[in-house]
Formats: C-alpha cells, sequence, structure tokens
C-alpha cells in the first residue's frame, strides 16, 4: 500500500509550531545536559514520576497523567525500545508544552493539534536536524538517491530511535530521497520482522531498539523513598514486598532478610 | 467539590452528545413551559447562571441523562478518564488500568510517609 508522504509538506501553521517545539526540545536538552543527565529516562523520571511496565491489554504506547498535584508519565514497555524511547519523547512533549490544560483535564486525548505538538518535540528532541545531519555525514555520506536499509539501520541505531522514525526524519530533511520511502519502509512492516533483525544484525547490532523491553521500572526518587520508610520503620516488610513486586523486585535483592511475620 | 461550572460543562457536552442546538434546546425547554434565551443557556454552560431545581430536572430530563451523573462528584482516577475517552475499553484493560492507579497512589503516599506529611500511629506499620 502506498504511504501518503504528508509529513514532508508542512502547512505555514505546521512550521509555526515546528520552530515553537524546536526552542522548547533545545532548551530542555540544555538544561539537562548541565546536569550530566542525557537519555530520556533519565530526563523523565527527574521531571515527573516515571513508571514503565509491560501491559498487554491497554493499547495505548503511554500516557502523561496529572493526579493528586503530581505528573505522572506511564511508559508501556510491551513496545519496542525504540518505539517506547519516542513515546517517552512524546509524553514528556506534553509535560512541557501542555502543563496547564493537563492540571486542568487531568489527561489528554484525541487532540489533533496537541498530539501534533507533542510528536514534532520528541522528534526534534530526539534527532534534532544538525546533530542528524553531522551524523549522516560521518556515517553515511550518500547522495538522497543512494540510501538502503543498512544507512538507516546505522543512522537509527545511533539515535536510538525506531528505524521507521529515522527514516522519515531523513526523508523529511532531505537526506534520503522521497521516492524511496514507501520501498525502506517496507523493512520495518510487521510482516518483515524477521528480515530486519537480520539487516540489524548483519549491521553488527544488538536487537535491542527493535525488541520490547517490558522493563519494569519507576523513578530511582521513589525506589529509593520505598526502601527508606522501610528502613526507617514506617512501612512493613509486607509493603514492601508488594511495592517492590510491581517493579519485579524482591526485598532480597537488596539486600533484607526475609520477614516472614511481624 | 461541584459548582455551577462542571453543571454547565457537563449540560454542554450531553446536550452536544445528543445533537442539539441551544436554539433547539431552548424551544424544547420552552414546550415544558420553562422559558429561557439562547443567551440564558449559553450562561449557564459558562457556569456564570445559576439553575434552579425545575430547570435542571427539566433539563435532564430532555438530554436523557440522569441528575446524578449531573451531579457526581468529580472523578479523577486513571479508570474513569479512561472511560469518558475510550468506549470500547475492555474488562482487561480496565483491570490493567487499577492496577497502575493503585501503584501510583501507593507511591504517592509512601512520598507523603517518606516527608512526615502523614501521621502514622506507632504500631500501624500497614502503609
Amino acid at each position: 500500500m502506498e504511504k501518503k508522504l504528508d509529513f514532508i509538506e508542512e502547512t505555514p501553521r505546521e512550521k509555526e509550531i515546528r520552530k515553537k517545539v524546536q526552542n522548547k526540545a533545545k532548551d530542555l536538552r540544555i538544561r539537562w545536559a548541565q546536569k550530566g543527565l542525557f537519555d530520556i529516562f533519565e530526563i523523565i523520571e527527574n521531571e515527573c514520576i516515571l513508571i514503565r511496565k509491560p501491559l498487554k491489554n491497554i493499547n495505548v504506547s503511554g500516557f502523561t497523567t496529572y493526579l493528586n498535584d503530581n505528573f505522572i508519565i506511564f511508559l508501556n514497555s510491551t513496545y519496542t525500545l525504540g518505539h517506547e524511547r519516542f513515546s517517552a519523547a512524546h509524553e514528556l512533549g506534553h509535560y512541557i508544552l501542555h502543563e496547564s490544560k493537563l492540571k486542568k483535564d487531568k489527561i489528554l486525548f484525541d487532540n489533533e493539534k496537541i498530539e501534533y505538538e507533542a510528536t514534532q518535540f520528541a522528534v526534534e528532541l530526539l534527532m534534532p536536524e544538525e546533530g542528524v545531519r553531522e551524523i549522516f555525514d560521518k556515517i553515511v555520506k550518500l547522495p538522497p538517491n543512494k540510501i538502503q536499509s543498512r544507512h538507516i539501520i546505522r543512522m537509527h541505531n545511533y539515535f536510538r530511535v525506531s528505524y521507521s522514525a529515522m527514516l522519515k526524519r531523513l526523508v523529511f530533511l532531505g537526506l534520503c530521497n522521497k521516492d524511496l520511502y514507501n520501498g525502506l519502509r517496507e523493512i520495518a512492516s510487521l510482516e518483515n520482522n524477521e528480515v530486519l533483525k537480520k539487516l540489524e544484525m548483519n549491521e553488527g547490532y544488538d536487537l535491542s531498539l527493535i525488541e520490547s523491553s517490558n522493563v519494569n521500572y519507576i523513578s530511582k526518587e521513589y525506589e529509593e523513598i520505598i526502601r527508606s520508610n522501610f528502613e526507617n520503620n514506617k512501612i512493613s516488610y509486607k509493603k514492601l514486598e508488594s511495592l517492590l513486586n510491581f517493579i519485579g523486585k524482591k526485598p532480597q535483592d537488596y539486600g533484607y532478610e526475609v520477614l516472614e511475620d511481624e | 467539590m461541584i459548582d455551577f461550572n462542571i453543571i454547565g460543562e457537563r449540560i454542554k457536552k450531553q446536550r452536544n452528545s445528543e445533537g442539539i442546538s441551544q436554539k433547539r434546546f431552548a424551544e424544547l425547554l420552552d414546550e415544558e413551559n420553562i422559558s429561557m434565551s439562547r443567551e440564558t443557556i449559553s450562561k449557564i454552560e459558562n457556569g456564570t447562571r445559576a439553575v434552579n431545581a425545575i430547570e435542571i430536572d427539566t433539563i435532564c430530563r430532555i438530554l436523557n441523562v440522569s441528575l446524578d451523573e449531573i451531579f457526581e462528584d468529580e472523578e479523577t482516577d486513571l479508570v474513569s478518564l479512561f472511560r469518558t475517552y475510550e468506549k470500547n475499553i475492555s474488562d482487561e484493560m480496565i483491570e490493567e488500568i487499577e492496577f497502575v492507579q493503585d501503584f501510583i497512589d501507593d507511591l504517592i503516599m509512601q512520598k507523603k510517609i517518606f516527608n512526615d506529611e502523614m501521621k502514622l500511629k506507632k504500631y500501624d506499620r500497614s502503609w
């Protein structure tokens, strides 16, 4: 099936949005890099409460919510890591760009404009134009009509996003010819999953970005809070056990003795 | 807490989902012997005019909505938020959302305990 390439042609309004989110993404990157944090998950867990968990029945990649005066970003880790990182940046975009709306509505659904803004924020955060052009020049260095899947693979592993997100970005920036888009996109389809895996391995990459991470994770701060509450006798062993269970851990993983009864 | 803003919003939402314009709504109210201009309806929906008991009863009847639904406390839990936006929500999905919700509540509680904002009885360590 032919995919429309409407992401290449921006309306003036979309251009305006891009400019706005570009600056916001840049500010955020600089702000956290100054503190020594570069990873998208690290940034989120310091801005909000981050929860990563594989949920099979929730057909959403993630959501941001405002509950009891706290911003929570939830990410479904059944999706591939590349996909999850993009969702992470998208949700962070909501938090950065739509804070007051989130406070009012508690959760954001189905609003085309704000979804577009968050997605463009994610694109600009994870694949900033300057960086993409520089790395492309370093590791691909080919004219746009000579791009093959292996080049997309090298680039997406560099920026740690999905194959298809990288391809889209390269086409958008004119680094890959738009006539090649549909052909190259085919490889990232579900039916061709094994083909893509083989190509990734041929290029010497592990498959972490294109497989589910199934990670169980909460913001480090909260993991420490739970431990310290237990250590200071503020919560029971049972409570500790049930809280840690959520992130797939046991008290013994932290060296605590097993306590059967209290 | 419920206020006229919330009531107004709910009336507006219900009116829209029933596909009734403000003008048509005024006509329907008139048939029930409640005379209300389109402007007044607009004010009610914006929460700037109070509604009396007779009016709200009639409004609910016309809009096919129960008084309870108009007056229920604002829910801020994830399940009801998801329900508002996704009509075809499966039981399995609700279960998972509840699971996440409970854990979020737990985390927020743990932070309060950590900051000593929660007064705990000396031997009560059920948290």
